[in-house]
This record gives structure tokens, C-alpha cells and sequence, in this order.
């Protein structure tokens, strides 16, 4: 633990507690609830709109929902929706950019110009348009933001293999007889995954917040799922004089976020030091 | 005498002049020949941007070559290309300057020499290990070494490694591209020890480049002296070293000795 607290600092340490309650409270939402199936969606009309008390912790929704289950159940979209968010990205940015540094080129040339027209459309416009033209969903919504994440990746990607590509040890490896796919699997990806990772680290914060924008705009998850962007939504209706609708989830998000964002921080810092 | 292991005739490497009205840069390798019999050593030397390093990339197929021919055992080393070059790469063996910048940080040495043999199609298994131990012995070192990693070693522990590496796969040819400037004075000592001691037991052929003539006059059967991109001085090493024809080469003794 104490050495967990060195390697990423105090407010590291503490945000990777938080997603770490954050990701178990996801993952058994069911046992860990209080009212498992209105966090669900069930309604429970008989209570609506009930401030904070020790029955409803954080409240009732307008459909006399308990804010703490709904919380929790939203907490399963708002983490999945980030994490796959960059993982989709990923998974498309870091190839291309390795093909892209690697080969250069016309190859580079072709797949960077593709990644310019992507980056040439303000991102969140972009999400909204294909979130709209895709029809809402949890997966649609993750696709969409995922297309106007990607370049950035790719961007990365290409950077550092351009760097990598003139290092001696990528060079002797060609020397030796060594062919292109092992060079750039076995020793370019490795070196070129690190700050990757770590800036993936970082984004997922953000991804979360424009899925939950999504959500929020009615692009996201279709009720009775508990999505945090959308209970947002649905008390802006009743905000200010009842508040907790819309607060709940607003800071779940802004928790969740920022822990994502120290977390990545912290793991920069620590990849700072090491790169040669 | 039999034909030359390696035999560079009248080679011009010239790097892209930068802009499209820029003028052709001057070449930085211009019409250098030499010829290198198997089993004997060339030293090849000369200031910063002498044209060494661009000669040596050339015969390594690294950078392209504007014209002027290479000729590897017999073949046309130029024409070879794609799937075969990688193939034919394996006859020459490669040791770099800093050990520490040409080890993979994130290998293992290991896995280090494990590279070429299963570049060359070799399977991974005991055979392999064994053979991985052979090539540390014989650069002087234990075959524990092979689970530990390039910045767990020394310099001279390092450049050992890499040349053991160059030799994994019995190259006929081995270019050493300053191998000893990253290293202090007794480990230099260390590893051109090492290298004679290879030079007699396997007969390897080596291609010695440097800036410091002393380092290499031990080793080098011809020397060729470089400057900007020609050779200035060439012959046998006892010739060059006794009784240099260029004041430029005394310059470069004078360096030697001051280093």
C-alpha cells in the first residue's frame, strides 16, 4: 500500500480508490443497491421527488425512484462508456499511427489525411451528428464519440514511432535480417504503447463526460437504463428547488472524471521520469 | 590471392538536399573504393563528417547509394532487395557505438540474441538457449546474463552483448561502427582484446570504423583514412601508422594519442 502511495502520490493513490469503488459498485449494482430494481427502472410513484432522508439517501427522482440506486446503476454505463470509448479508439488510432510513422510515405501521407478531415470537425459536433444519425444506445453513443477520438491516438501513435523508428535498437534489429511486422510489434509497439496508455489514462475522464453529453442530449441510453447524463436531464426540470435530482449524478460524473484525470496525471509523472 | 570478401567500387551516398531549388548537396561518401580479402581487417578513419558512418550505412543498406557498386562474396550487394536482403543481412553482423542506445531497454538479453536466430528461422527451445550461452562465453561473459537487462549491465558488459549478437549468426563480415568511443579507456582495452581474440579464432572478416587511429592501429591489418568524403591515405597499417603521407592523417595520431 505504502508503496502503491510512492509510485502514483497521495491524491493518485486516492482517485485510483475511488474508480476502484466506483468500477465494484458497477460491477455488483445489483447486491450493493438499496433498491436494486428501481435502480432498474422501476417507478415507485408513491414517493416522488423525496429530498435526502435515511430511507432515500439522495433523494427520489420524479418517478419516486431512489437516487442512490439510480447512481449506482448509471455508474455500470458512465464506466463502460469511457473505458470503451478508449479502447474502441485505440484499438483504431494506435494501428494506424504505427502504420502511418512506420511505413511513411504515400501510406502516411494517405492515412494522415484521413485522420486531418476526422480532426477538421469540432469533436463533440461530430459525436452529436453521428449519436443522431446512428439512433440512441448505449453502443451507438460509444461508436460515435469513439470516431472523433481516434485521430488523436493516431497522431500520438505516428509521433513516437517516428522517434523509435531512428533508434539505434530498431536499427540493428532491421540490420539483422529482423522483418518489418516483428520490428514494429516487438520493438516499436512496446516503446510506443507507454505514453499511449498513459494519455488513455488520462482521456477517459473526458470520453466519459462526452458520452454523458450525449446522454444528456437524449443520444445516449434509452430509459428505464440509469445513465448519469441523462438523470441530469431529467432534473433539470425540477431544479433548482429539488436539487438532488440532478446532483446526484451531476457529481458522480464530476468525481469520476476528475479521479480518471489525477489518476492519469499521476501516471504521467511517473512515466516522465523513465522515458530515455 | 582470392577475390575480396567485400569490394566497394567508386561508392557515392548523398543525402536529399532539403528544398525544392536547393542546389544537390555535396555527397557525403564520394567515389571511395576499397576491397577487403576474407579474414583480415579494415580500419576506417576520419573526423566527424568524414563520410565513415554514410559509407558504413551504405555497406549495411541502411541509407541509399546515388552509384558505385558493392560487391559481398562474389554477389551484387546492391541488387539484392525485400525478403532476400533480409535473408542476406545475415551474413554481416552489426555492433554499433552505444550498446545502451542499440540493446532494447525493454528486453532481455536473452530475448536480445534470440532476435537474429529466429530472424534466421531458428525454433525457441534448449538448442537455442545452449547456443545463446556459447555466444556470451565466448565474448566473456556467464551465461547468467541472459535473464538480465542492458541497464543492469556496464558499458563494456553491454558492448560485449552486442557483439555477441553481431556474431550470432556467423557472419562472414563484421562491421563495427566506433564500437569502443562510447566506453572508457581500460574497458576499450577490454573489447578490442575481445575482438582479436575473435579475429584469430573464427577468421572474421571486419569493417573498423573510428575517429581515434590509435584504437584501431592494433587491430586493422589496411587502414583507410577518410575526409570529407574521400579517402586521403590508404595501405597497410604499419605503412600508414610508421610513416603517414598526409599531414591530415598525423592530425588524426595526434587526436589519438591526446584522447
Amino acid at each position: 500500500m505504502s508503496g502503491l502511495v510512492r509510485r502514483l502520490g497521495f491524491g493518485g493513490t486516492l482517485c485510483l480508490a475511488l474508480i476502484v469503488t466506483f468500477a465494484l459498485l458497477a460491477l455488483f449494482a445489483p447486491w450493493l443497491a438499496p433498491y436494486p430494481d428501481q435502480g432498474m427502472g422501476t417507478p415507485n410513484v408513491i414517493a416522488k421527488l423525496k429530498p435526502p432522508s435515511a430511507t432515500f439517501w439522495l433523494g427520489t427522482d420524479h418517478l419516486g425512484r431512489d437516487g442512490l440506486s439510480r447512481v449506482i446503476f448509471g455508474a455500470r454505463v458512465s464506466m463502460s462508456a469511457g473505458l470503451l470509448i478508449v479502447a474502441f479508439s485505440l484499438l483504431i488510432g494506435l494501428p494506424v499511427g504505427l502504420l502511418a510513422g512506420y511505413f511513411g510515405g504515400w501510406a502516411d501521407e494517405a492515412l494522415m489525411r484521413v485522420t486531418d478531415v476526422f480532426l477538421a470537425f469540432p469533436a463533440l459536433l461530430l459525436a452529436v451528428l453521428l449519436a443522431a444519425a446512428l439512433g440512441p444506445g448505449l453502443l451507438n453513443s460509444i461508436v460515435a464519440v469513439a470516431v472523433t477520438w481516434w485521430p488523436w491516438y493516431a497522431r500520438m501513435a505516428r509521433a513516437e514511432v517516428l522517434v523509435l523508428r531512428g533508434q539505434p535498437y530498431v536499427e540493428a534489429a532491421s540490420v539483422m535480417g529482423v522483418s518489418q511486422g516483428r520490428i514494429v510489434i516487438r520493438h516499436i509497439l512496446p516503446a510506443a504503447a507507454r505514453p499511449l496508455l498513459v494519455q488513455a489514462a488520462l482521456d477517459v475522464g473526458p470520453a466519459l463526460l462526452t458520452a454523458s453529453s450525449l446522454s444528456f442530449l437524449g443520444l445516449g441510453v434509452l430509459p428505464p437504463t440509469a445513465d448519469w447524463g441523462k438523470m441530469v436531464d431529467e432534473g433539470r426540470k425540477f431544479f433548482p428547488d429539488r436539487w438532488w435530482v440532478s446532483a446526484a449524478p451531476g457529481i458522480a460524473i464530476f468525481l469520476l472524471a476528475l479521479a480518471f484525470s489525477v489518476l492519469g496525471d499521476a501516471l504521467r509523472d511517473r512515466e516522465g521520469g523513465k522515458r530515455p | 590471392m582470392t577475390a575480396p570478401l567485400l569490394d566497394v567500387h567508386d561508392l557515392v551516398v548523398r543525402y536529399k538536399a532539403r528544398g525544392l531549388f536547393a542546389a544537390p548537396s555535396k555527397p557525403a561518401v564520394d567515389r571511395v573504393s576499397l576491397s577487403l580479402p576474407a579474414g583480415s581487417t579494415l580500419g576506417i578513419v576520419g573526423e566527424s563528417g568524414s563520410g565513415k558512418s554514410s559509407l558504413l550505412r551504405a555497406v549495411l543498406r541502411l541509407v541509399p547509394v546515388e552509384s558505385g557498386s558493392i560487391t559481398l562474396d562474389g554477389q551484387d550487394w546492391l541488387a539484392i532487395h525485400g525478403p532476400a536482403l533480409r535473408h542476406a543481412r545475415h551474413s554481416i553482423g552489426f555492433v554499433a557505438q552505444n550498446p545502451f542506445l542499440s540493446l532494447s531497454p525493454r528486453l532481455t538479453i536473452a530475448q536480445i540474441l534470440a532476435e537474429p536466430l529466429l530472424a534466421r528461422g531458428d525454433k525457441p527451445g534448449a538448442a537455442m538457449q545452449d547456443r545463446m550461452a556459447l555466444l556470451l562465453s565466448r565474448c566473456g561473459l556467464p551465461p547468467d546474463f541472459l535473464a538480465r537487462r542492458a541497464r543492469e549491465l556496464s558499458g563494456g558488459q553491454a558492448q560485449r552483448v552486442s557483439i555477441a549478437r553481431a556474431l550470432a549468426l556467423n557472419p562472414r563480415l563484421l562491421v563495427l561502427d566506433e564500437p569502443t568511443s562510447a566506453l572508457d579507456v581500460s574497458v576499450q582495452a577490454q573489447i578490442l582484446n575481445l575482438l582479436m581474440d575473435l579475429k584469430a579464432d573464427f577468421g572474421l572478416s571486419m569493417l573498423f570504423v573510428t575517429h581515434n587511429l590509435k584504437v584501431v592501429a592494433h587491430l586493422a591489418d589496411q587502414l583507410m583514412v577518410m575526409r570529407g568524403g574521400s579517402v586521403v591515405e590508404s595501405g597497410a597499417t604499419a605503412r600508414v601508422m610508421s610513416a603517414p603521407q598526409q599531414v591530415y592523417t598525423r592530425e588524426l595520431m595526434g587526436f589519438g594519442r591526446r584522447a
